[in-house]
């Protein structure tokens, strides 16, 4: 998305506003976040002991897979992805027309993952016609579609400016 | 000396996404962490609040009473628990990659409040996108996990939110700074590519397409758009969507529909049982009313039957009591609760006929409970006890 790591291309302007990788010396107001973590983790407990005495239910050495799952999933696959394909944008498309095209992909990636369980459709059963009823590809095609469409159009004002 | 020589050793760690200014996007910024992270504030709240007032209708505790009116509150709480659920996919993926260069930063702990902030963060990311996830999961029927979906999403919510407390109290302070900073550095130049307006559009655009795309599951000028729902209103056996189906047995269910008998028991003067006819002959009563299911969707329909309280009554026992209907089908939601207020209700009835035809076996022949401001689920089909508590 972001050209990360191709940051020698072009100077960095001076923002105070960019979150970095940098040292951070923990919660800005100390009392406020005693108070906040001394009740969140309160709730947690709370969650946590609701997840114990149902075990029959919540399973939680499954639920635990999962629930740690997306953490892996997203920080260890999904967002590397997203560095590495905003790196070859940086190399492959003028700096000009490329926010329409970083954006059509944010978009367009946001709708398909979100679209993807009714793609994939396993939820579909020969004994509930009613569920699933709709072609989630298609659907999916002409949102993306769309987005492109938006994109391009974006992409043929820069050019005629 | 030898602190220095320790310092190099551990800045020879600072290898990949830990090395200084690895992250270069200006779309890493404060200003938009902020304004995300309020706004999933706001949005998890919603989730938070319409989910536990789901839990409380289905499970009602001794100090909770859900009314009969209005009628169609349950379909506006939890079609907007499912809309906000998918309306914060755009919103948390965003945030969560605005953040991504925090996930690296170096050193990863200084000091014990640091810590806490930090650990807090492990139920934080894992429960956002649990929660988003099964949610989208539970709707498209599809159960790759172990676990009873509400159960392990309910105990996930608390620790969530409890989470999102933990946040709120190391941010809001940077929050508000960030949000407060001068235009010219919001607008601070780009060095190419997608602007932070840009990306925001984007996302906002991405949220306005799943919303446009959905909503109409349970909003009924957006019904024509719901490309993507799991549900259509209007697509099912006698025009309306079936969640619960008859379990795999359907000539055992066949059987025992051809021998139909409701039995009114329980706290009651006379018990009685009623045939499938005898209930044909009794004061029929009809009433436009939605089902609201809990996977989001909802649709009006009309219903023809025979109103509760007037078997209750029959059976000698006061209108204001509390009711337990019984499935025949045994199964996960096989009784349902009607409080005093709802048994009360003229248009809580045991529905014989939908939009004026009896009902389909998927919803429920020969018998179904029908009432107002009801969780779906709590609509049992296939009806064959009415007991009085």
């Amino acid at each position: 998305m972001g050209a990360e790591g191709v940051g020698g291309l072009t100077p960095l302007p001076l923002d105070e506003d960019r979150l970095s990788n940098a040292a951070e010396g923990g919660p800005a107001n100390r009392r406020l976040f005693s108070i906040m973590a001394v009740l969140g983790w309160a709730l947690m407990s709370y969650g946590v002991y609701g997840l114990i005495i149902n075990a029959a239910q919540t399973h939680p050495s499954s639920w635990l897979v999962w629930f740690l799952g997306g953490i892996v999933v997203h920080d260890f696959l999904l967002a590397p992805v997203v560095i590495g394909v905003g790196v070859l944008l940086s190399r492959a498309v003028p700096d000009r027309y490329r926010g329409p095209v970083q954006g059509a992909l944010v978009a367009g990636g946001i709708v398909a993952l979100t679209a993807l369980p009714y793609v994939l459709g396993f939820g579909r059963s020969s004994s509930n016609p009613s569920a699933l009823p709709n072609n989630y590809a298609a659907a999916l095609g002409i949102l993306l579609v769309l987005i492109a469409a938006v994109a391009a159009v974006l992409v043929a004002l820069r050019r005629n400016r | 000396m030898s602190s220095r020589r320790r310092s190099g050793r551990v800045d020879r760690l600072r290898v990949g996404p830990l090395k200084v200014d690895a992250f270069t996007s200006t779309l890493h910024s404060q200003r938009l962490a902020a304004l995300l992270g309020i706004a999933l504030g706001v949005s998890f709240s919603i989730c938070f609040v319409t989910g536990l007032l789901s839990d409380l209708i289905q499970a009602p505790p001794a100090w909770f009473t859900w009314p009969a009116r209005p009628v169609g509150l349950y379909r506006v709480t939890q079609g907007l628990h499912v809309a906000t659920g998918f309306a914060s996919i755009p919103l948390l993926l965003a945030k969560l990659w605005i953040a991504y260069p925090r996930l690296w930063a170096w050193p990863p702990i200084s000091g014990l409040l640091h810590l806490v902030e930090r650990i807090s963060l492990i139920p934080l990311v894992g429960g956002s996108l649990f929660l988003l996830f099964t949610g989208v999961l539970n709707i498209g029927f599809w159960y790759p996990w172990n676990f009873f979906f509400p159960t392990g999403h309910y105990w996930a919510a608390w620790i969530t939110i409890g989470a999102l407390v933990v946040h709120v109290g190391a941010k809001a302070t940077i929050a508000r700074s960030a949000l407060g900073r001068s235009r010219s550095l919001k607008n601070a130049p780009m060095p190419g590519g997608l602007t932070r307006r840009g990306f925001l559009g984007a996302v906002t655009g991405a949220m306005g397409l799943i919303t446009l795309t959905t909503a109409g599951q349970t909003f009924p000028p957006l019904r024509r758009l719901a490309f993507l729902a799991p549900y259509v209103p209007g697509v099912g056996p006698q025009s309306f969507p079936v969640v619960g189906t008859p379990s795999a047995e359907t000539e055992e269910l066949a059987e025992r529909i051809s021998a139909y008998r409701l039995t009114v028991s329980g706290a009651v003067a006379n018990t009685f049982e009623l045939s499938l006819e005898d209930l044909q002959a009794l004061p029929q009563h009809e009433a436009d009313l939605p089902i609201s299911c809990v996977n989001g969707w909802s649709q009006t329909l009309r219903w023809k039957g025979v109103r509760l309280s007037d078997l209750v009554v029959m059976a000698g026992a006061p209108a204001d009591s509390s009711v337990t209907v019984q499935s025949l089908q045994p199964g996960t939601y096989d009784v349902s609760l009607v409080n005093p207020l709802q048994l009360q209700d003229p248009d809580t009835m045991l529905a014989l006929e939908v939009n004026g035809e009896p009902l389909h076996v998927d919803h429920g022949f020969p018998v179904r409970l029908i009432g107002p401001n009801r969780p779906g689920v709590t609509n049992t089909k296939w009806v064959q006890r009415v007991s009085v508590d």
